[in-house]
């Protein structure tokens, strides 16, 4: 079995460094353009998550999860660290962007990954009150209060909901994946 | 295990905040607290959710040329970086990891760390694309990088020799270079401005910096005498065409004694636009990255 990308760059393998910039380069900067207000903000956060990328990739464990999601995971904490520090608002203009269903009807161009059409059937199982939290945090970049503030649910209503949204995500994604071992194995 | 902690722990709070809103510093140490006291709960494993749904509907436009150059600067710099640090003996308390500049009393020794960031750097990029290019034959690879080396130490032993002489017979004096700078027109001349830092309770003078010239001299009066084996004062030049986050090293020095003192500018690196010179107070030899925790003087185009 070939050894993981981001292993190859903890081990300080420079040819492993370019596959990774070749295979997630644009995954990186489309989130951080989705993110970012400029395309200047943009290349600053993705420089930014690239550095954090080599620097973590020893942490990475294929055992949790793919490498595509453990780059999107560093890439979400630099720009969410990034606005956090820049004191802004999330992007408003983006609250009535569509919500997981709608979102995933319309990639029809362009690179898809599996684990974005696995999260996304996940999601359509869990309940609309559940969904729409998710859609608001995860999307539109809403923080819990801001959540509880837009939808008039009680703050903690908000937080458990979220979590549990997040958790069955996580097993749902976890059972297709041991499905889809299963059918190839 | 996760069983055993109620669904309204701290940690799992903690966890959903990470990965939706992000975390101050406290709540991350105190995410970090809860996640070592429980290392059967996988503290990612919401932000892996989250991940998952961000890239629901994403539309992946290839990454721009000029974001994948910095990307790939930053990559060499890190693996240089990350080849150097393998390279200090094991075993030393983590203080000892920290580069220690040596103080550049003259301009030989400063070309001595130029030499060594430059062979770093070429080693690097050399390294880069001899592993881009011939990634089958790593074994021919490893024997050039290795004559490389040698090369390059002989060669750098040989400038570090003519460098010295060079330097003792042509460089000039801080107050030669002084007149010298203060008589090209492009020549900036600041005030020193002193912050509330007692190194600096007295302090005056100014910073005269050449841009073309990329040479500079210090001027100061009334700046705290140090002692070099308990602390230094370092130079740092902020430029504009560069990260925030990483000034311009512009050389250590020490304040031997009352009165006017001239120190000459030893920059790393070239400077684009210099837009704020800032001394700081540092360990003995400075250090490469400061932590700002004693600035005690600065200097600003325009201020």
């Amino acid at each position: 079995m070939a050894e993981p990308l981001l292993k190859r760059v903890a081990n300080g393998d420079g040819n492993a460094i370019k596959e990774v910039m070749d295979q997630f380069g644009g995954l990186v900067w489309s989130l951080a353009r989705r993110s970012c207000y400029n395309p200047t903000d943009a290349e600053d956060a993705t420089q930014e998550i690239f550095l954090d990328i080599w620097k973590s990739a020893s942490r990475y464990d294929e055992s949790k999860g793919s490498e595509t999601l453990f780059v999107a995971m560093i890439a979400r904490r630099r720009l969410i660290d990034r606005i956090r520090r820049q004191g802004r608002e999330p992007r408003m203009d983006d609250i009535d962007a569509p919500g997981f269903e709608l979102a995933s009807n319309t990639q029809d161009e362009g690179e898809t990954f599996a684990e974005a059409a696995l999260a996304a059937k996940a999601v359509a199982t869990l309940k609309p009150a559940q969904q729409r939290v998710l859609e608001l945090g995860l999307l539109q970049g809403l923080s819990h209060s801001e959540i509880a503030d837009m939808t008039g649910m009680p703050l903690g209503t908000v937080k458990t909901q979220m979590r549990r949204g997040l958790i069955r995500v996580r097993e749902l994604m976890q059972v297709a994946d041991l499905a889809d071992t299963g059918e190839n194995g | 295990m996760a069983a055993q902690l109620p669904d309204d722990h701290r940690l799992f709070e903690l966890m959903a905040m990470r990965a939706v809103e992000g975390l101050a510093p406290t709540e991350e140490a105190e995410l970090a607290g809860h996640a070592a006291a429980h290392p059967e709960i996988d503290a990612e494993s919401y932000e892996r959710s989250a991940a998952a749904l961000s890239l629901v509907g994403l539309r992946v436009e290839p990454m721009p040329a000029s974001a994948r150059s910095r990307v790939e600067a930053d990559a060499a710099a890190w693996l240089a970086e990350r080849g150097a640090a393998a390279e200090t003996a094991p075993g030393l308390p983590p203080s000892a990891a920290v580069v220690e500049l040596p103080a550049r009393s003259s301009r030989s020794s400063a070309w001595g760390g130029w030499l060594a960031a430059a062979a770093a750097l070429v080693l690097a990029v050399v390294g880069w694309l001899q592993v881009d290019e011939l990634a089958d034959d790593r074994a021919a690879l490893a024997a050039r990088q290795a004559a490389l080396e040698v090369s390059v130490a002989r060669l750098e032993q040989d400038l570090g020799l003519r460098e010295q002489v060079l330097a003792e017979l042509i460089e000039p004096s801080p107050a030669e270079l002084l007149a010298q700078l203060e008589r090209q027109p492009e020549t900036l001349a600041l005030p020193w401005t002193a912050t509330d830092d007692p190194a600096a309770a007295d302090a005056g003078g100014r910073v005269i910096w050449n841009p073309v010239e990329q040479a500079g001299v210090m001027r100061f009066r009334g700046l705290e005498s140090n002692d070099p084996s308990a602390w230094q004062y370092q130079l740092w030049i902020f430029d504009a065409e560069r990260d925030e986050r990483f000034p311009v090293d512009g050389g250590v020095f020490n304040v031997s004694a009352d009165g006017e003192t001239l120190v000459p500018i030893r920059a790393s690196l070239p400077v684009g636009e210099a837009v704020l010179f800032a001394i700081t107070v540092e360990q003995p030899g400075g250090v490469v990255v400061s932590s700002r925790e004693r600035i005690a003087l600065v200097a600003q185009p325009g201020a």
